[in-house]
């Protein structure tokens, strides 16, 4: 089963998407994994990262900062 | 320039409609049909120009940079500020990770200052409302605050006040993604949806509540209430301004049909800084790096500076 993590500092808007978006390709893609938002200013300087929402997908950060990915990119990232 | 939407406007108001010059009905839509074809592409326009200058200055550069001429790093973080793109969300990693590369705090303030302040939607919304005068003052101005602030700040010694745990955080050296100039357009057009998704709703009724003051409202009232409350209308705006958040920048086109009848342009720029620069959501979002005390430090020193940058504003273009 994959670990797909969506990692920000707070609860921004973009975040908020980012975490529904992937969950919905998740969902319709009867995609074996687990979804999980994270909001913890540590793991975000942990990944390296100065903006937000960063994508991990099985421990590798596959996405950071605005603006998101496009749906179809997202999936490709999760796949 | 903008001849062609003055003569779409004319023939909306006057041949399709049959509404007579004098009236104020035809007025107030008159205003409100130009003005809505005008801001919205000249925004259009700016907002993409402006985006596409700030996909080369990524957040990681800057830092780097700063880390790299700490001597000058306040002047240096309040320009750079300004070329970087902001979004509050990412305003905590974001000052860790000044803090972490050895960036003294007085610069770390400087560019949460300008970063936000000078964007694409301020300069854009006062390039369409009031020309590029009033804009280039605002972008010197923006820079100027961010630096007194900086310093402000950095007297205090704002160590304490800061939590012990991000001094002890380290970030991992993050590659800079380099963009070929297609992405680099793609980023920019994406920006441009973003942002007119998020504040065209709010300029839309604002050009709508403008017309409505430019055809109704008599300038004798307005010239009246500033009359007597005019010393008031900066700090008023400031008060005003700060717990909105930046989208609510979008209602300057009601602030504009006000100036038009007599509301001194400070107001204006003051209030623009305000909401931009400052605002409780940002505010939640730093507490888990800063104690209150420092919050309500930072926007005191910011407010304040806004509310002199007013004034300043209202001397140079007043009548």
């Amino acid at each position: 089963m994959k670990e797909i993590k969506v990692v920000s500092a707070s609860n921004c808007k973009n975040c908020e998407i980012l975490y529904e978006v992937v969950s919905k390709i998740v969902k319709a893609r009867n995609i074996d994994a687990k979804v999980e938002k994270v909001l913890d200013i540590k793991e975000v300087v942990k990944y390296g990262a100065m903006k937000t929402p960063i994508l991990v997908v099985d421990g590798v950060v596959k996405h950071i900062g605005t603006p998101l990915p496009a749906p179809q990119e997202l999936e490709k990232m999760i796949i | 320039m903008f001849k062609i939407y003055e003569l779409i406007a004319d023939f909306v108001v006057y041949d399709l409609l049959y509404l007579q010059k004098n009236e104020k009905i035809s007025q107030a839509l008159h205003f409100f049909i130009y003005d809505t074809l005008k801001i919205f592409t000249l925004l259009t326009v700016i907002i993409f120009a402006i985006s596409l200058i700030r996909s080369y200055f990524p957040l990681e550069k800057t830092r780097k940079i700063l880390s790299k001429h700490k001597a000058f790093s306040l002047p240096l973080s309040a320009f750079l500020g300004v070329l970087t793109p902001f979004c509050s969300c990412s305003a905590v990693p974001m000052f860790i990770g000044f803090v972490e590369a050895g960036i003294p705090l007085g610069a770390a303030f400087s560019f949460l200052v300008a970063s936000p302040m000078v964007n694409e939607v301020a300069l854009g919304l006062l390039l369409s409302l009031f020309g590029l005068k009033v804009a280039l003052v605002y972008l010197i101005f923006g820079v100027i605050i961010a630096i007194l602030s900086g310093l402000l700040i950095e007297k205090i010694n704002p160590r304490n006040l800061i939590e012990d745990y991000i001094f002890e955080l380290k970030i991992g050296e993050s590659e800079i993604k380099s963009l070929t100039f297609k992405e680099r357009i793609e980023f920019a057009k994406s920006n441009v949806i973003d942002i007119l998704k998020k504040i065209g709703i709010y300029i839309f009724i604002a050009i709508g509540i403008g017309g409505f003051i430019h055809g109704y409202v008599p300038q004798d009232i307005i010239e009246n209430i500033m009359k007597h409350t005019g010393i008031f209308a900066v700090p008023f705006a400031v008060i005003v301004g700060v717990p909105l958040y930046s989208n609510s920048a979008g209602v300057l086109p009601i602030i504009a049909a006000l100036i038009e009848k007599g509301v001194p342009i400070g107001t204006a720029l003051s209030f623009m800084m305000a909401t931009t620069a400052l605002s409780f959501p940002e505010f939640l979002i730093l507490k888990q790096v800063m104690k209150p005390k420092l919050i309500v430090i930072f926007a005191s020193i910011v407010s304040i500076s806004i509310i002199i940058a007013g004034y300043i504003f209202n001397i140079l273009f007043g009548g």
